[in-house]
């Protein structure tokens, strides 16, 4: 397990807390490019994590670029 | 300022990019309430950059990890819109929690084609569409209304600077810790701070995702 792995284990409870406060937001808006639905599976989560990069969204901020 | 007004009058949603300067590295959380009281559903901050002929960027490693300490700090106090930077990285640090026995998943970068107002086309980041380099034919692939779109696809990996890309890339997976998350970086990045698409590191990456990372466990 990298150093990383381990740091974000080591807060598990305190980043589930602000996932979920992360997630209800996220799950208000019309964006449905933002990872975060209402929808809270792994699946659906790990698909929008993939999905947020293969539309840009890691540079330009939003699809479609800057 | 009279623009959003009309959008929100209609109840029409709509998201916002701050650039972050060096000037404005020390007022995170008055940034942070100026877009909750601005009514966005999402904001993104981009930590200034060196892109195209802008050559200036946040060289303060511990000014920038700072600001976001301070900015989710007030995010976390009050979670009124979404960031988009936490919710990349809380994403990443939820599935990493939840699913300890996960597998990495397969690396795919988008072609991303952009198009300029003349039909010219690049690959990778939509900055390079003004870029010039010798080494990569000003990155052009070629031009829509000579070609169409489907064909110039077809040349992405035959292309230097996107070969030159993915080798960087490799390295980065093979050397960083943080690939993870930045999934090895961007094309535009490399390319403007290093001369090359073939790099690993940049300034862009430590300061919006290695600092960020730090930030957001610490704070925690």
């Amino acid at each position: 397990m990298s150093q990383l792995h381990e740091q974000v284990r080591e807060k598990e409870k305190e980043i589930q807390v602000a996932a979920e406060k992360n997630r209800k937001l996220a799950g208000k808006g019309a964006d449905s490019s933002l990872e975060g639905s209402a929808d809270n599976s792994l699946s659906t989560l790990t698909a929008g994590f993939n999905k947020s990069w293969n539309k840009g969204w890691g540079k330009s901020g939003h699809p479609g670029g800057n | 300022m009279q623009g959003i007004k009309y959008l929100r009058d209609k109840d029409v949603p709509f998201s916002a990019i701050c650039v972050v300067t060096e000037n404005t590295l020390d007022h995170a959380a008055e940034l942070y309430q100026f877009f909750c009281e601005l009514g966005c559903h999402s904001v993104g901050f981009n930590v200034e950059e060196r892109v195209g002929i802008h050559t200036t960027c946040c060289n303060s490693t511990q000014k920038v990890r700072l600001f976001w300490k301070k900015l989710f700090g007030a995010w976390s106090q009050s979670p009124e819109i979404v960031v988009r930077e936490f919710n990349h990285i809380l994403t990443w640090m939820h599935i990493l929690c939840a699913d300890a026995e996960r597998s990495e998943t397969a690396l795919q970068h988008d072609i991303f084609p952009s198009i300029s107002r003349t039909g010219d086309v690049v690959f990778l980041s939509p900055e390079f569409l003004d870029a010039h380099s010798s080494e990569y034919q000003n990155f052009i692939v070629g031009n829509v209304r000579e070609h169409s779109l489907v064909e110039l696809v077809k040349e992405f990996h035959s292309l230097n600077y996107v070969s030159d890309f993915l080798k960087g890339v490799k390295r980065c997976r093979r050397e960083c810790g943080y690939f993870e998350i930045c999934r090895g970086g961007d094309a535009s990045n490399k390319f403007f701070e290093q001369g090359t698409t073939n790099a690993t590191e940049t300034v862009h990456c430590t300061n919006t995702k290695q600092q960020l990372t730090k930030a957001i466990l610490e704070v925690l």
